[in-house]
C-alpha cells in the first residue's frame, strides 16, 4: 500500500463526515473538535470510525475510538493504522 | 429555504427507489440518515404510525433503517430508539402499551437478555424448568402489549460451552434458547408478531451478526452491515401484522416462467424441464410460485403475446409445473404493461399497492416502477437459478398464520375474476347472483372462528365502518353480540367475509364496526347482514340500528352503502341510523344456515 498524505487522509474524512452529518458545507481542519459539530456525539464518533475503517480497510482498538479528542488527533490515528497495516 | 419542500418527497422517492437488496449499504445509509432530518407525514399516501423500540441494546442505528423500510412499506412512521438497558422496564410500564390507533412496537431481545441460562451439568429435567421459567418471565411481560407488538426473538449465542451438543441437547444454551423461542411462539396473542432470530441470523451470516468490539463499544451486538436486513424484516413483520401485506403476484412469461420466446422459438425449444441446467432452474421457480399460490398469494400473468400463443406452454408443455386454473387472471397483449396491471388490479377487485411484479425485462421493470410506484418490483438477476431469491428477499408477503382463508384465497379470486366478467356481460344480475346459488352461513363464534374474525376486521379497508379493532378475547366474550357470515356459492366457499360487531344500548343496537372483504362486492351479502343485525336489534328489545362511521381514505364508499340500506343521518353527521323495520327489501337470493344453533 503506498503511503497516504495527511492531505488524503483528511479528504476522505471530510467526505465521511459530510455524510454522517448529512451537510455538504462541512469543512474540517485539524483542531476541528465534537464540540464544534452539532450532532457529533459518541454514537457518531463511533459510525465516523467505522467508516473511515471501511475507506481505508483499517482495524482500529476500540480504547483508540474513544479516545480521540479533536480531527488532529483522529488524523494521526489513522495514519499510523495505516502504516502499520501496509508493513504488515 | 429555497426548493426545500420538495426534499422530503424526493427522499420518500429515492427510498422507494433502493434496491433492497441490491443497493450498497452506503446509499441505503444515505437515504436513511437524509430521511431522519425532515418531515414526511401527509406525503405521498404514506400511513402514520409510531413506532416504540424496546430493547435492552442501542436501538439508535437501527431506528434509522427502521424509518426507511417503513416509508417503502407505505408508512410515514416515528421511530423512538428504546431506553439502552430498558427491556423490562418499558414492558412493565414505562412505555404505553396500551391499544390506542396508530401506535406499534418492537421488543427486541437478544442472548445476553436470558434471565435463567442453564449451569453447567444440570441434568434435563432441570433444563426444561429453567426454560418454563424463562417462557412464562418474558411471556407475562409480552402480554401487557396491546398494541401491534413485532417481537425479535433470542438470537443463538456464539458462546457454545457443549460445543456441537450446545445447541441440541438439555442444559445447553443454545437449547434453552431454542426452546424458549419455540415455546413463546405458541403463547403470542394475535396483536404480536415473532421474529425467528436464528432464520434472520443465518441469512445474514454469522460474521455478520455478531460485533463484540461494538458491542462494548456502543451496546449495539450487530454489525452495521447487519442492520439493512434486521430493519426490513421487523418492518415486513410489522406490515403484515397490520394487514398491509401485498397479496398479488403478477408474472411475466418468456424468460420469466420459462426460458425463451415462445411467439419467436415455438414450444419445443423453450427452456423448461430437467433436461437443462436452466430448465431445471425455471421449473424451480415456478414450483416456488405455486407454492406461494398454494399459501394465498394471488397469481396473475401479464405478458406481452397473443393469448394463444401465451396459453400453449400450460397446455402443452410437459415441464410446466403451473397449469392455468393457478393464474387468476390471465393478461397478455399487446398493450403496455401499465395499463395492464390497472385492468388485472380492476379484475381483481385489489389495489395496486397489494401487487408484486416480476419480470426479467428492466425495461418493463423500469416503466411499472416509473408508472406505478405503489407496485412493488422485483428486481430479477439475470440468472434464473436465483429468481427465488430476488423474490423472497423482497419480504413482500408477511405472513403470521396461516389462515383457512388463506389457504382457499386463490379460488376466491378466481371466482371474482369470473364474477367480474359475467356480471359485466349478464343482462341480468338478478339472474345472474341467483345463478350462483349463494349460501351464507352464520358462523358460531369460537376458538375455530375468532382468528379469522380478528384478521377480517384488522384487514379489511374499503367496506370497514371505523378503526376500531377487538383482540382475539373481546371477541370471544361478546360472542353474542357478534354476527360472522361466511358465504358459499356454486364456485366456491368464499370462508367468513363479514363481520359486525353489534351491542345493544338503551334502545339502540349499537354497531361498533363491520365489515365486509371486497372479495363479496356486489353479492348483497351486506343485505343480509342488515336482516341479521335487524333480527339481533328486535331478541334485544331494540328498535333502531346505530353505525358510527369514521371517513378514511380507503372506506369512503359507506355512506352510499348505508343509505342504499335504508340509514339516514341527521346533519351530514357521521352517525347514521335506522329502524329495524322493514328488513332490507332487496333480493339477496341467498339461503342461510344457522351454525349458531345446536343440531341435536
Amino acid at each position: 500500500m503506498s503511503e497516504l498524505t495527511r492531505a488524503e487522509i483528511q479528504s476522505d474524512l471530510q467526505e465521511i463526515f459530510r455524510r454522517i452529518f448529512n451537510n455538504e458545507d462541512l469543512v474540517l481542519s485539524d483542531s476541528t473538535t465534537s464540540a464544534e459539530i452539532p450532532g457529533w456525539d459518541s454514537l457518531q464518533q463511533i459510525k465516523i470510525i467505522l467508516a473511515c475503517e471501511k475507506k481505508l480497510n483499517i482495524r482500529l482498538r476500540a480504547r483508540d475510538i474513544n479516545a480521540l479528542e479533536n480531527m488532529g488527533e483522529m488524523i494521526d490515528h489513522l495514519i499510523a493504522a495505516v502504516n502499520k497495516a501496509s508493513r504488515k | 429555504m429555497q426548493g426545500d419542500d420538495l426534499r422530503p418527497l424526493s427522499l420518500v422517492k429515492a427510498a422507494r427507489e433502493l434496491l433492497i437488496p441490491g443497493s450498497d449499504i452506503e446509499a441505503i445509509e444515505r437515504v436513511a440518515t437524509r430521511l431522519k432530518d425532515v418531515e414526511i407525514s401527509g406525503l405521498a399516501n404514506l400511513k402514520p404510525l409510531n413506532v416504540q423500540i424496546i430493547a435492552n441494546i442501542t436501538s439508535d442505528y437501527l431506528c434509522d433503517y427502521v424509518r426507511l423500510m417503513f416509508v417503502r412499506s407505505g408508512f410515514a412512521a416515528t421511530v423512538q430508539p428504546g431506553h439502552y438497558g430498558g427491556l423490562v422496564r418499558d414492558l412493565l410500564g414505562e412505555v404505553d402499551l396500551n391499544a390506542s390507533p396508530g401506535n406499534a412496537a418492537v421488543v427486541m431481545f437478544t442472548h445476553r437478555d436470558i434471565q435463567y441460562p442453564p449451569p453447567l451439568g444440570i441434568d434435563a429435567k432441570e433444563a426444561r424448568e429453567l426454560v418454563n421459567r424463562e417462557v412464562t418471565f418474558w411471556t407475562s411481560l409480552l402480554e401487557r402489549s396491546k398494541i401491534p407488538t413485532v417481537v425479535v426473538s433470542f438470537d443463538l449465542p456464539p458462546r457454545r460451552m457443549l460445543d456441537e451438543q450446545d445447541g441440541l441437547t438439555p442444559g445447553g444454551l443454545g437449547w434453552h434458547v431454542r426452546m424458549t423461542n419455540l415455546e413463546i411462539a405458541t403463547r403470542l396473542s394475535s396483536t404480536t408478531s415473532l421474529i425467528d432470530a436464528e432464520a434472520l441470523q443465518y441469512r445474514v451470516g454469522a460474521t455478520q451478526w455478531y460485533d463484540e468490539r461494538l458491542y462494548h463499544l456502543c451496546k449495539q451486538p450487530y454489525t452495521m452491515e447487519a442492520l439493512p436486513e434486521i430493519a426490513h424484516t421487523i418492518v415486513a413483520a410489522m406490515t403484515g401484522l397490520l394487514g398491509g401485506g401485498r397479496k398479488v403476484l403478477v408474472l411475466d412469461l418468456d424468460n420469466t416462467l420459462w426460458g425463451g420466446v415462445v411467439g419467436d422459438d415455438g414450444l419445443q425449444t423453450l427452456e423448461l424441464g430437467s433436461e437443462t441446467a436452466e430448465g431445471e432452474a425455471f421449473v424451480a421457480f415456478q414450483s416456488y410460485v405455486r407454492d406461494l399460490s398454494r399459501r394465498g398469494i394471488v397469481l396473475a400473468v401479464c405478458s406481452k403475446n397473443r393469448e394463444e400463443v401465451a396459453r400453449a406452454p400450460f397446455r402443452e408443455h410437459s415441464g410446466m409445473v403451473l397449469k392455468e386454473e393457478d393464474i387468476s387472471c390471465f393478461v397478455a397483449n399487446f398493450q403496455d404493461k401499465a395499463t395492464n396491471l390497472r385492468h388485472i388490479a380492476r379484475a381483481l377487485n385489489l389495489g395496486l399497492d397489494s401487487f408484486v411484479f416480476v419480470d426479467d425485462n428492466p425495461v418493463e421493470r423500469e416503466l411499472i416502477r416509473a408508472e406505478l410506484p405503489e407496485v412493488l418490483v422485483v428486481e430479477l438477476p439475470d440468472e434464473p437459478a436465483y429468481y427465488e431469491r430476488a423474490v423472497e428477499a423482497s419480504k413482500a408477503f408477511p405472513l403470521r398464520s396461516l389462515t383457512r382463508e388463506d389457504l382457499g384465497r386463490v379460488a376466491s379470486y378466481r371466482a371474482i375474476a369470473a364474477v367480474q366478467e359475467a356480471s359485466s356481460s349478464a343482462t341480468d344480475m338478478d339472474q345472474f347472483l341467483r345463478g350462483l346459488s349463494p349460501v351464507a352461513h352464520v358462523e358460531k363464534i369460537d376458538g375455530s372462528t375468532v382468528d379469522r374474525v380478528v384478521q377480517l376486521i384488522r384487514k379489511t379497508n374499503q367496506f370497514k365502518l371505523n378503526l376500531t379493532s377487538f383482540q382475539e378475547a373481546e371477541i370471544l366474550e361478546a360472542a353474542g353480540d357478534i354476527i360472522a357470515l361466511r358465504l358459499v356459492d356454486r364456485l366456491q366457499d368464499y370462508g367468513i367475509v363479514a363481520v359486525a360487531v353489534a351491542k345493544p344500548v338503551e334502545r339502540a343496537l349499537r354497531i361498533l364496526n363491520w365489515v365486509m372483504s371486497c372479495r363479496v362486492f356486489g353479492r348483497r351479502l351486506e343485505n343480509v347482514m342488515l336482516d341479521m343485525l335487524c333480527e339481533h336489534a328486535q331478541s334485544r328489545q331494540c328498535d333502531t340500528l346505530e353505525a358510527g362511521y369514521t371517513p378514511t381514505e380507503k372506506n369512503v364508499i359507506l355512506p352510499e352503502i348505508l343509505c342504499r340500506l335504508g340509514f339516514e343521518t341527521a346533519d351530514a353527521s357521521d352517525v347514521y341510523h335506522r329502524s329495524v323495520h322493514p328488513l332490507s327489501g332487496e333480493p339477496h337470493y341467498m339461503s342461510i344456515i344457522d351454525r349458531r344453533i345446536k343440531h341435536e
